[in-house]
């Protein structure tokens, strides 16, 4: 995530935490959560404050231990995406998640696309109908689609073609997916200092399996895991 | 008992939405359906003041209480008290400080 989406996501002020909070507990969203390795869900039951909140973890057996940091989000109402930091901890038999950390949110966004930041390494190969490989690079990615620097060969995808992308990212497994050209426009990238032209081609995936969702998922939190480093929060 | 704060005790239960503190609390081993809806009872009908009286004195406001709720009274403070304890919802007071 770079600058330019900084202004997108708000930073809660502790009472706009502790209220977001209280709400979550009145009406209960799934938390999805990210620990080094794995991503899972869980269900807020109750808080106390300032800071903790406990909780029901939905999956068995996961290897989390009190200490181990997590990336937090959950879409409430539908209309407003949080994302947070938080810390595992288990006294007695319910878990917790301490939220010491800041909250963000942003409106309107089920499914908001973060801009890739430019040291996490990624390639992308557009294969269309003809079979042609088209290579490009991530700009930024949901669950629901994502956004292509196209150098060369972009005059060979039109809008409404049908492709398959191979998204590449350092660090993760590559993911094979299913998507729509939804819409390309001209625009210049920038590479080792140098100006390059490049077409930006939008995509929607389609046919999803679930594997590939949350793969979309973990590499999302990583780039939340980013933004809070970047952030220092 | 005395080594657990009930103010901290009641600002949780109190809090805490019907759901989610069934899903903590009822274990259906040491603290039941009947103990959870005795403490509903106690909560809602009384404040902060009340309920920290009637956990130090370890007896009941006058309300009506069901026949399995009347068999679990001279136990149900000291089960709930270990009930929060163990699920990690309380700490004894000089633990805490």
């Amino acid at each position: 995530m770079d600058t330019s989406n900084k202004d997108q996501f708000k930073k809660l002020t502790p009472q706009e935490k502790d209220k977001a909070i209280q709400n979550l507990v009145k009406h209960p969203e799934d938390i999805i959560c990210k620990s080094t390795n794995d991503l899972f869900v869980v269900k807020p039951l109750a808080t106390r404050p300032p800071n903790r909140l406990y909780i029901e973890v939905l999956k068995n057996n996961l290897p989390l231990h009190t200490g181990d940091e997590l990336i937090c989000q959950y879409l409430h109402n539908r209309e407003s995406l949080y994302i947070f930091r938080c810390e595992y901890t288990k006294e007695g038999s319910t878990p917790s998640l301490i939220l010491n950390s800041d909250f963000y949110m942003i409106q309107r966004r089920e499914n908001y696309r973060l801009r890739f930041p430019t040291t996490l390494a990624s390639k992308v190969l557009i294969k269309n109908r003809a079979n042609l490989l088209i290579p490009g690079k991530v700009i930024d990615l949901s669950t629901t689609g994502t956004r292509i620097a196209c150098i060369k060969d972009a005059e060979h995808l039109t809008i409404g073609d049908e492709v398959n992308l191979e998204i590449q990212v350092v660090g993760h497994e590559p993911i094979n997916i299913s998507a729509h050209l939804r819409h390309r426009s001209e625009g210049v990238e920038i590479s080792n200092d140098k100006k390059i032209s490049c077409v930006y081609c939008g995509f929607q995936f389609f046919n999803m399996s679930q594997e590939n969702e949350k793969n979309l998922s973990r590499i999302n939190m990583e780039l939340y895991r980013n933004f809070f480093q970047k952030v220092g929060s | 008992m005395s080594q657990y704060d009930p103010n901290e005790m009641h600002d949780f239960l109190s809090m805490t939405p019907e759901k989610g503190l069934r899903q903590i609390l009822v274990d259906n081993k040491s603290f039941s359906n009947d103990h959870f809806s005795m403490l509903l009872k106690i909560v809602r009908t009384g404040n902060k003041e009340s309920f920290c009286e009637h956990y130090t004195k370890n007896d009941f406001p006058k309300i009506k209480f069901s026949p399995n709720e009347t068999k679990i009274k001279e136990t149900f403070w000291a089960t709930l008290t270990s009930t929060l304890g163990q699920k990690g919802i309380i700490q004894p007071v000089n633990k805490a400080a």
